[in-house]
C-alpha cells in the first residue's frame, strides 16, 4: 500500500521525509497489529476469515515491497498484485456481509466481469506490469466504495454495523483510488511532486488502519468479556 | 519555457491534491450523514416500538378491569336475584314442615314456593342469556343481533333500524360473538350516555371484507375530548376489533349523534 516505485526519499525536503517514515512505518506496525487481531476473530467469526486474509496479503505484499525498496529495486509489479486481490477479498467480505440476493448476484457479476477484463487487459498489453494499472485500480477502488455506501445504506436500521472498518474502506478506497489511478500522470512530473502524494497516501494507510484497528476494540473486544 | 512545464505540472499536481481532499471531504460529510440518520432512525423505531407497548398495556388493562367488572355484575344478579328467591323458597319450604298447618296454609305456601321457583328460574334464564345469548350461539350473528334489537326495541326508548345484507356463517361463530358484544356495548353506550332514540345498524359485504356501519342521533361527543375515546367501553372495542384484525372509524360531533364503521373477516 506504500512504496510502489523506486522513490528516492532524498527528493524530500527536510522534515516532510521524517513525517513520510514514520506515516508508513506506524501503519506499517499497525497492519501487523491488526493481522494478529483479526486472526483472533477470523477463528469465532466466518466472514472475517476473508477479512484477515485480505489483511494478511496486504501485509505480505506490503513487507515485500519494502523489502524491494530497500534493495532500490523497482516494486511497482506488486501493485497489480495488490489492487486485484484487495479487489477480489473486499467484494467476497461485502458479498458475505451483504445477505440480500440482488445484491449478491450484482457483486458476483461485477467480480466475474472485471475478472474477464483484466485477463484481457493482462494478456493484451505486454508492458502493463512496468506501469501502474490506472483505469484497473480506479475502477476497483470505486466498486468497492460503492459496496460500501451500499452496505451503510443497509445497516441504516441496525445497530450492530461495523461501521468503523466499513466508513475506514469507504475513505481509503476513495481517496487512494486517485493518488493511485492518477500514478502514472503523475511519476512523469518528477519524483519531487510525487512524493508529496505518498506521503498523503500513507496518511490514509495510517487512517484506514487506525480505523481497522477501532472496529476490532469496538466490535470483537467487548464480546470477549461478556 | 522550462518554467511553464514546471507551473503546468505543479498545476496538475495541485489539482490531484485538491481531489483528493475533495474525496475525502464528500467521503466524511457522507459517512456522518449515515451516521446521523441510523442514529435518528433507530431512536424513531424505539420510540415506536413504546408506544405500541404501551397500547397494549393499555388494552390489556382494560380487558382484565372489565372481566373484573363482568364478575361484580353476576356476582350481584345472582346475590340480588337468585339467591335472595331461594332463601324464601326455603324458608317456606321449612314452613311446610311444621305441624297443625291447615289446607289453606298448605296451599298458601306451596303456591309461593312455586311463584318463587318460577322466578328464580326466570332470573337464572335471564342472567344465562345476558351472558352468552343462546339464538347467538344456535342460530348465528343475524339472528343474535335481531334478537338484541328487539330487546332495546320493546323497552320503547329507542327505535333501532337494523339491515344486514350479507350472511354469517355458524362456524365463525367465535369471532362474530365479538361483533355481537361491540355491537351491545354500542347500543348500551348510546341509550345510556348518548341519550339515541334513532339507532341504525347494517351490515354490508365488500370483497370478502364484512363492513358494520352504526350510527345514533344521541348527543355524541367532542371528538378532540380524549376522555371518551379512552373509556373502558372504547377500549374494549378497540381490544375486539384488534382481535378481528379489523378497523375502526369513530366520528362523532357534539349532539349530531356518532358514526362508527369497521370492518372483519
Amino acid at each position: 500500500m506504500g512504496s510502489y516505485t523506486t522513490i528516492n526519499l532524498m527528493f524530500l525536503p527536510y522534515g516532510a521525509k521524517e513525517i513520510y517514515e514514520l506515516l508508513y512505518k506506524s501503519a506499517n506496525y499497525l497492519l501487523a497489529f491488526n493481522i494478529l487481531l483479526f486472526l483472533k476473530t477470523a477463528v469465532k467469526e466466518k466472514i472475517f476469515v476473508i477479512f484477515f486474509c485480505y489483511l494478511l496479503t496486504v501485509g505480505v505484499i506490503q513487507f515485500y515491497s519494502t523489502y524491494l525498496f530497500n534493495k532500490r529495486i523497482n516494486n511497482i509489479w506488486l501493485s497489480h498484485y495488490y489492487f486485484i486481490s484487495q479487489f477480489l477479498f473486499l467484494s467476497f467480505f461485502y458479498y458475505y456481509l451483504l445477505k440480500k440476493r440482488k445484491i449478491r448476484i450484482v457483486i458476483g457479476g461485477i467480480i466475474i466481469f472485471t475478472m474477464v477484463v483484466f485477463t484481457f487487459q493482462y494478456l493484451i498489453e505486454d508492458h502493463l506490469f512496468e506501469k501502474y494499472n490506472s483505469l484497473g485500480i480506479f475502477f476497483t477502488q470505486v466498486v468497492i466504495s460503492s459496496y460500501a455506501v451500499i452496505y451503510f445504506l443497509n445497516t441504516l436500521i441496525k445497530e450492530k454495523s461495523y461501521s468503523y472498518i466499513n466508513s475506514g474502506i469507504f475513505i481509503y478506497m476513495l481517496t487512494s483510488s486517485l493518488i493511485f489511478a492518477a500514478g502514472n500522470l503523475l511519476v512523469d512530473t518528477g519524483p519531487s511532486l510525487y512524493m508529496y502524494f505518498w506521503v498523503l497516501n500513507a496518511f490514509f494507510c495510517l487512517l484506514y488502519q487506525i480505523l481497522i484497528n477501532i472496529e476490532w476494540w469496538k466490535s470483537f473486544y467487548r464480546k470477549k468479556t461478556d | 519555457m522550462v518554467e511553464e512545464l514546471l507551473s503546468e505540472e505543479n498545476r496538475l499536481v495541485l489539482i490531484v491534491a485538491l481531489g483528493v481532499f475533495l474525496i475525502l471531504f464528500m467521503a466524511l460529510l457522507l459517512i456522518l450523514f449515515f451516521k446521523l440518520s441510523q442514529r435518528k432512525i433507530i431512536q424513531k423505531e424505539l420510540e415506536k416500538k413504546d408506544l405500541e407497548i404501551q397500547y397494549q398495556k393499555e388494552l390489556l388493562s382494560a380487558v382484565i378491569i372489565t372481566q373484573e367488572e363482568e364478575r361484580k355484575r353476576i356476582a350481584q344478579d345472582l346475590h340480588d336475584d337468585i339467591s335472595s328467591k331461594l332463601n324464601i323458597v326455603s324458608l317456606n319450604s321449612h314452613l311446610l314442615t311444621a305441624p297443625n298447618l291447615t289446607a289453606n296454609e298448605v296451599i298458601e305456601i306451596t303456591a309461593n314456593i312455586i311463584d318463587l321457583t318460577h322466578k328464580a328460574l326466570d332470573n337464572s334464564r335471564k342472567i344465562a342469556h345476558g351472558l352468552l345469548p343462546p339464538v347467538l350461539d344456535k342460530f348465528g350473528l343475524h339472528a343474535g343481533v335481531e334478537e338484541l334489537c328487539m330487546e332495546f326495541n320493546s323497552s320503547k326508548a329507542v327505535n333501532i333500524d337494523y339491515q344486514n345484507k350479507t350472511t354469517f356463517a355458524i362456524s365463525d361463530n367465535d369471532k362474530h360473538l365479538h361483533v355481537f358484544r361491540i355491537l351491545q356495548e354500542l347500543m348500551n353506550n348510546s341509550l345510556r350516555h348518548g341519550k339515541a332514540t334513532v339507532i341504525s345498524i347494517l351490515f354490508e359485504e365488500e370483497n370478502g371484507i364484512k363492513n358494520c356501519h352504526y350510527t345514533d342521533n344521541g348527543i355524541g361527543f367532542e371528538m378532540k375530548n380524549n376522555e371518551n375515546q379512552k373509556g373502558l367501553g372504547m377500549k374494549n372495542i378497540e381490544s375486539r376489533i384488534a382481535f378481528l384484525n379489523g378497523k375502526l372509524t369513530l366520528e362523532s360531533v357534539l349532539n349530531k349523534g356518532i358514526s362508527v364503521v369497521f370492518n372483519f373477516k
